[in-house]
């Protein structure tokens, strides 16, 4: 505001001084000859401005009057750019200036003096904002992120590299145990030939992956090594709150023959009850609340989930309760199952259902020892519980129930296949409601599109035909039912 | 149930365990039937997958479009922090030009 106030007031000084350089140069009888041509269309207008300048702030007056001959004045002379360096001459000679104006014409001229005493003022530099400078600490967001994204580069960099040592040291602890009992051991599934690999196959980061297969009694296991996620800083930062440990899940898949039908569950007791909610089987089977192990001698932290206690006096032998007692800290569940099926499905409406598909089953979860703080050297505490899996296979195979359990076991398993086809049974019947609308509205397009009207009727004569006779076969079924009843 | 083509036949040496040691080892060729692995399809179990690397990608999009819209700085520099934590929590299987294209 207050250079373009001083623009104004140097294009008004310069205007009139400029006028008067002209005039120095010019004789005076022109200069009166000047004013009287140029400015006498402007004098009415001079007192319009003047009155108006009443009114408006002072200094505004003499600029607002001004440019309107100064426009003349411009166009008239040819040395406005000359102007510029007559403005620091005319800054000299402002006071003698202003004393030849009239009073009558200009007024604020008093005012002026004193803007153009301002103008002498020295220029005030200020300083440039810090977020124009080009210096380092306008820039610390950028160097704060950058060093946040190095960080998490480098944890991802370690962690990466502390899951692969834990993963092959597990490997090598077991690797003899497993290639003495299975003759595939290491099958990532894409080579022609059933050759072992002989090493993980990597799913993640923190997921490693080992198919073994080639066993009597045994269709394969997969054995899953489900690391904490050491390479994602976010998941470091969490576990710091909530510590969460390294687990192997163990999956063995057994064939038809070598199993019989139960269902047996074993684990600490939270993962007991949350299992028994969420999976299907163990849900549908495994009805009562989980049962304390202390009975068979186990410690208290774990609970049974059995379908019979035939099963579990069964299963519970003395190796294998020595197996489970030693290394309870270990296992967080144990499940054999005939009827495994994975968790429940969320079953969307109006979809009709079939029982989902089992298989014969045996699922070890183990923790890792040492809550996420895991070393290469703890993974050799895991190998007595390979042991117990082995074990575990072939006590499956030899466990038979006797008249009764099996009895029992196949009256269950009908139980759990008609309360299925009961409550899909009203989805059913509407499934088939739809199917046979839907042929009924085919069958009536085609009638419709058929463009001869010959072969038309003869088509609607059979469809006719069709529906009489579907009739005549219900009202004889009706009739049969109502003879039996009676 | 794995199909018939799931499995073949791996011929092994087995040698069988001594009562006492001045017996001879006795080896057997024994034919086993072996399963080969197949990656379970994840069609069947979503919920057994993990999303984090999905909704990570997705809030990296996000931001960088409101960076890039709004002139925004932090929006973008939260976007880089998605994208590298979608790339760290990624599966092996995944498109490595997905992966670098999610980064530009």
């Amino acid at each position: 505001m207050s250079v373009a106030s001083t623009l104004c007031f140097s294009t008004f000084v310069a205007g009139p001084t400029m006028g008067r350089y002209n005039d120095d140069f010019d004789d005076g009888e022109d200069l009166a000859d000047f004013d009287d041509n140029d400015f006498a269309e402007f004098e009415d207008m001079n007192d319009d401005p003047a009155a108006e300048a009443e009114t408006a702030p002072p200094p505004r007056a003499s600029p607002s009057s001004q440019p309107e001959e100064d426009e003349d004045e411009d166009e008239a002379t040819v040395e406005l750019e000359d102007g510029l360096d007559g403005f620091e001459d005319s800054e000299t000679q402002d006071q003698d200036m202003y004393s030849k104006y009239d009073q009558e014409e200009f007024e604020g001229i008093g005012d002026m003096e004193k803007t153009g005493h301002s103008m002498k003022d020295p220029l005030i530099i200020h300083t440039v904002p810090a977020h124009l400078q080009n210096s380092w600490e306008s820039y610390y967001m950028e160097i704060l992120m950058v060093t946040g994204l190095l960080a998490y580069i480098m944890n991802y960099i370690i962690g990466k590299n502390k899951n692969s040592r834990l993963a092959q040291a597990w490997f090598n602890s077991h690797r003899e145990l497993l290639e003495s009992n299975f003759a595939l051991v290491g099958d990532d599934g894409t080579s022609k030939e059933a050759v072992s690999t002989g090493k993980l196959n990597q799913e993640n980061e923190h997921i490693y992956n080992l198919w073994c297969s080639g066993r009597l009694c045994c269709e394969g296991m997969l054995i899953q090594l489900k690391f904490v996620k050491r390479q994602d800083l976010l998941n470091v930062l969490a576990r710091m709150m909530r510590p969460a440990c390294d687990q192997v899940q163990i999956k063995v898949t057994l064939n038809e023959e070598d199993m019989d039908t139960f269902v047996f569950a074993l684990g600490t007791k939270k993962v007991m009850a949350r299992h028994q909610k969420e999976l299907q089987d163990l849900s549908e089977f495994c009805g009562d609340k989980p049962k304390s192990g202390a009975k068979y001698g186990l410690p208290d932290s774990l609970a049974i989930l059995s379908e019979m206690g035939e099963v579990t006096d069964g299963m519970m032998d003395n190796k294998m309760v020595h197996y489970i007692t030693n290394h309870a800290e270990k296992i967080e569940s144990i499940h054999f199952s005939d009827q495994f099926s994975g968790p429940k499905v969320m079953q969307e409406e109006g979809q009709p259902l079939k029982l989902p598909d089992t298989k014969k089953t045996l699922l070890f979860t183990f923790i890792v020892p040492g809550m996420g703080n895991t070393s290469p050297k703890d993974m050799d505490a895991l190998l007595p519980l390979m042991n117990m899996v082995i074990y575990s296979i072939d006590k499956v195979k030899k466990l038979r129930l006797n008249r009764e359990g099996k009895l029992k076991a196949d009256r269950n398993r009908a139980r759990v296949e008609e309360n299925f086809l009961k409550q899909t049974h009203a989805q059913r019947q509407e499934a088939a409601q739809t199917r046979r609308e839907e042929k009924k509205r085919a069958e009536k397009e085609r009638i419709m599109n058929e463009e001869d009207p010959e072969r038309q009727r003869r088509l609607e004569e059979a469809s006719q035909r069709r529906e009489q006779k579907k009739i005549e076969k219900k009202q004889m079924k009706m009739k049969q039912i109502k003879v039996k009843a009676m | 149930m794995k199909s018939i083509i799931h499995r073949q036949p791996k011929l092994c040496r087995v040698e069988d365990k001594r009562v006492n040691m001045t017996e001879p080892i006795q080896v057997f060729n024994v034919c086993l039937w072996c399963c080969r692995y197949k990656p379970p399809s994840t069609e069947s179990n979503p919920t057994l997958e993990d999303p984090t690397p999905d909704y990570m990608n997705l809030l990296g999009m996000i931001f960088s479009m409101c960076g890039l819209m709004l002139k925004l700085k932090w929006c973008a520099w939260i976007a880089v922090y998605c994208s590298f934590i979608s790339f760290a929590n990624s599966r092996s299987s995944e498109d490595t030009k997905q992966m670098m294209s999610s980064f530009m």
